[in-house]
């Protein structure tokens, strides 16, 4: 049937053409441009390309074949149910080309945001918001040293091959890429991913020493100083522990504690020195990491057992990539890498296990440098002549390629040289110093004895690591490793003068006077970040404000009470919820409270809070009142011992760590006692009972009455584990963690940092048993089943047995997930 | 019959277009569909409709193939909106921007082709 033509006014009016074209045009360009920080929507909401098909690529094709240009021949890739990749390659350098290609795959953003976080140039993603990090990086000049460590490399060398292979790989996804594969973060931020070049590897390493290795010893001590003066400032950034309970035996069977009176506070000048750079975390926090070893002595089965929790800011996705590479005859390692790295970091191979934790040692130092233009520094004086001074300029840029901002740094012979005030200062740290880490690393998973494992790692150069080893013909041993330097001073954590060469370092310390222990007596060695060797039986200076001993105290004091150790066992005790810090420091305050009652004067609240603690099994369980109290009572008598330091954690000069208190317990009108701000003389048990009294109010004001749910210590304290960008619905908070700060899975205040990694490794002659975990999963796509599928697990201090096969028809088809065959 | 035949072919050249040009296909479908079929009934509705199905298929792809449930959940919290008007925004981007284009294709269609009579 015919309709009527339309009417001959509404026929061709162009009016009505140009409004649809603009409509049209206008809406076209409208969704194809940026709004502000936002993407362009059009892109964004392309059902075939755009965020959509991040769901698709969750998902890994059950089989699939790619091409990897570079291979010496073909490699088999078998994920298994947990998304662990276990690469089959035929040459070392094929293992890590497929390592490469398959970390891109899962971990391409965190790859590339690594770079980018240590060459200072997230201001190209995110503009000036990144400005302060990228200065503070540039500043360094971290790139700058890795890439001059990768061009001193040989080019035939063994690391240099390996960071070229793992780089092919990556750069084999990258330009497979299709778009609908981008990550999810790439369509967020409206950017494309960059090639990785091999020394982005060495990028990621000195970005571990920034984590790690960055101690601010120097500034720390030069403000404590000022304000408290040299003599305290000195005892409060000890070289020596107050309480010994070592690394290497010391042939004690429960730890040493110092109670000599703290050197009282004097008025210093008040003046807040020498502050460059912004110092690291309050040493109270949870970054540090356990390792234990038992020998077969001390396990039930005979066969040694490792354990290691590198304790370390909890993300999403994960610091983490699990991995088992196998080249036959060469190669077959299973555990932990870090995306951008080559190898396995913590793990094991057919014959031995191995673990770190952080020396937490002293390797840099400031000089006070003479120079020949305050203004802009060409020279420095050494010794009465002058050294010249290296300039660099850095431009900051943002996405348009417009620029943000622009630096002038200026470099010493000893390293970057910073201006303090009228100063200018040189800072030597053995992270921008030359480093055969990598080499190391790469060569240690080939070992297959203990010792032959510990001589590979004498090459690793920082950061300084207790580096745990067990094999399976029973052999356990430790050396707490790296470039420990030796200087013509006693100790660091000075500023020295720079115009003589007589105080700079001398060298390092060779590996044989490192700390170290091999098949101890004692059936076991253990380390938690604290002092490796007793000052008595060694007093060589090798750091100072060493970590919290509780770790240790408690790892100690449980495998000194066994000779049966199982592996399920040892596993339950990385989540082992006692407290040995909140063991020694009750006591006190039960006492108090005791000698206020006795007298008449305690009140409801003193009196309730000290039944409180006396009731407490000492254990940080989820459903622990007496936990929430005692942390908020020692963060109160935190604030009012150290009052001269500085009225709270945000503007303290330094906060000394717990195990200083016990010098001040056992001195009870020591001057540490009173809080300026008042005019009477506090005592300890004043403090002791206003900081009980104090703690148990602020309990009842955030959290209501006490014997309410609302007092479980896993409804106050929570893990907060952030996606890197800090997308709250990309990040898993409020995590349910029974530990609190000195407990085996520590947890600090603001619940960032944690058990990155857990694993536990059985030696045996024949077979090696191994359970792992992290707090996250294999896959960086926040769509994927595997993006955080371990987190419940990991909370519920469970381990997942892991498959550790020899070929890859070795794991069973109901152990398979996907297979990947890369070709040449 | 015929509507439905033509929007189902328009839908698959909508799916089809997107995922060899990307997102501006529907426009170019919309823009062609005004061009060849402004002087059918409603061309501008069926268009839009068209764009609605054809990017719906895509979207019901991701569910089959992937786990878009997880990833609405996840972009939901993102972006601080419940999933249904998240999944929502791509079809209505795909049905205007089609229906645009028709609406253009037809007028344009109008104005400079030869007097024609509309049929249905």
């Amino acid at each position: 049937m015919r309709r009527p033509a339309p009417p001959e006014g509404r026929r061709g009016r162009p009016a009505r053409l140009i409004a649809a074209a603009a409509l049209l045009g206008g809406g076209l360009v409208a969704l194809g441009t940026p709004l502000g920080p936002l993407p362009p929507l059009g892109p964004l909401l392309d059902p075939a390309s755009g965020v959509w098909a991040v769901a698709r690529s969750a998902i890994l094709p059950a089989s699939a074949t790619a091409r990897l240009p570079g291979l010496d021949g073909p490699v088999s890739v078998v994920y298994d149910r947990r998304g662990v990749p276990h690469i089959f390659a035929e040459t070392e350098a094929d293992a890590y080309r497929a390592q490469g290609y398959v970390v891109a795959r899962d971990r391409l953003f965190q790859l590339e945001l690594q770079t980018r976080a240590t060459t200072g140039r997230l201001t190209e993603w995110v503009g000036p918001l990144a400005l302060p990090a990228d200065r503070l990086m540039r500043s360094l000049g971290l790139a700058g040293v890795a890439e001059r460590q990768f061009a001193q490399l040989d080019t035939t060398a063994p690391d240099h091959l390996a960071l070229r292979a793992y780089a092919e790989g990556v750069n084999a996804w990258i330009t497979g890429l299709e778009p609908r594969h981008l990550p999810l973060e790439y369509r967020l931020l409206d950017i494309r991913p960059e090639p990785w070049r091999p020394e982005h590897t060495l990028y990621l390493l000195q970005r571990m020493n920034w984590t790690l290795s960055y101690g601010q010893l120097t500034p720390k001590r030069e403000r404590v100083a000022a304000l408290v003066g040299p003599r305290a400032a000195d005892a409060l950034l000890a070289p020596w522990s107050p309480i010994q309970e070592p690394i290497i035996p010391n042939g004690r069977e429960a730890p040493r504690f110092d109670f000599t009176p703290l050197p009282e506070p004097e008025l210093g000048p008040g003046r807040l020195a020498l502050d460059p750079v912004p110092t690291p975390p309050s040493t109270e926090g949870p970054l540090g990491s356990n390792n234990w070893a038992l020998a077969g002595a001390r396990t039930g089965s005979g066969f040694p057992i490792l354990a290691g929790d590198p304790h370390l800011e909890l993300t999403l996705p994960s610091i983490w990539y699990e991995i088992h590479l196998v080249v036959p005859g060469v190669l077959d390692v299973y555990g932990a890498t870090i995306p951008g790295a080559p190898g396995v970091i913590i793990g094991f191979n057919r014959h031995l296990a191995w673990s770190f934790t952080n020396t937490e040692a002293d390797v840099m130092d400031y000089y006070r440098e003479a120079v020949d233009d305050a203004a802009a520094p060409t020279r420095t004086r050494l010794d009465g002549g002058w050294r010249d001074v290296e300039r660099r300029l850095e431009t900051y840029r943002d996405r348009d390629g417009a620029v943000v901002a622009r630096d002038t740094f200026f470099t010493s012979h000893r390293g970057p040289l910073l201006r303090e005030g009228d100063a200018w200062l040189s800072l030597r740290w053995t992270a921008l110093e030359p480093s055969r880490t990598q080499r190391a690393l790469l060569a240690a998973p080939k070992a297959e004895n203990a010792r032959d494992w510990l001589t590979a790692m004498e090459a690793f150069a920082v950061p300084p690591q207790n580096a745990l080893v067990a094999d399976r013909f029973g052999t356990i041993a430790i050396r707490s490793t790296g470039h420990f330097p030796l200087r013509p001073a006693s100790r660091g954590g000075r500023v020295l003068d720079g115009s003589t060469s007589a105080n700079d370092w001398t060298g390092y310390r060779p590996p044989a006077r490192m700390p170290q222990a091999i098949d101890p007596d004692q059936g076991y060695l253990a380390s938690a970040n604290q002092q490796p060797s007793d000052p008595l039986a060694d007093s060589t200076y090798l750091g100072a404000d060493w970590r919290q001993p509780w770790r240790a105290i408690q790892i100690n004091r449980l495998l000194r009470a066994r000779h049966d150790w199982t592996p399920e066992e040892v596993a339950r005790l990385q989540t082992d919820p006692r407290s040995a810090k909140a063991d020694f420091f009750v006591p006190y305050f039960r006492d108090a409270v005791a000698r206020l009652s006795e007298q008449g004067r305690a009140d409801s609240i003193v009196v309730e809070a000290g039944r409180m603690l006396g009731t407490w099994d000492l254990r940080y369980t989820l459903e622990s009142a007496q936990a929430v109290l005692f942390e908020f009572a020692m963060e109160e008598l935190t604030t009012r011992i150290w009052d001269e330091l500085g009225d709270d954690e945000s503007t303290r000069a330094h906060t000394p760590p717990s195990a200083l208190l016990p010098r001040l317990l056992e001195d009870p009108t020591n001057a540490w006692w009173d809080v300026r701000a008042t005019d009477v003389a506090e005592t300890r048990d004043s403090i002791l009972l206003s900081s009980l009294r104090a703690g148990f109010e602020r309990a009842r004001e955030e959290h209501g009455p006490p014997g309410t749910v609302s007092w479980h210590w896993g409804n106050v304290r929570q893990m907060q584990i952030h996606h890197l960008l800090r997308i709250p619905a990309l990040s898993a908070l409020d995590v349910p963690n029974a530990g609190g700060t000195g407990t085996l899975s520590p947890m600090g205040a603001h619940g960032t940092h944690g058990a990155s990694w857990r694993m536990v490794v059985e030696l045996g002659p024949k077979e090696v048993r191994a359970r792992t975990i992290y707090p996250g999963g294999q896959s960086g796509n926040p769509a994927s089943p595997w993006y955080q599928d371990r987190l419940a697990r990991w909370s519920a201090g469970e381990l997942d047995a892991v498959s550790f096969p020899v070929s890859p028809e070795e794991l069973l088809a109901n152990q398979v997930s996907a297979r990947l065959s890369l070709t040449p | 019959m015929r509507t439905v035949i033509r929007l189902l072919l328009l839908a698959a050249a909508v799916a089809l277009g997107t995922q060899a040009v990307g997102w501006v296909a529907p426009a170019g479908v919309g823009l062609l569909w005004g061009v060849v079929g402004g002087d059918t009934r409603r061309p501008v509705l069926v268009g839009a409709a068209a764009a609605v199905a054809g990017w719906a298929g895509l979207l019901v792809s991701h569910a089959i193939w992937g786990d878009l449930g997880a990833l609405l959940s996840r972009l939901g919290g993102v972006v601080g909106l419940p999933w249904p008007v998240l999944l929502g925004a791509p079809l209505l981007l795909g049905a205007s921007s089609c229906g645009l284009a028709a609406w253009c294709g037809t007028e344009a269609c109008r104005f400079l082709g030869p007097r024609r009579e509309t049929v249905s």
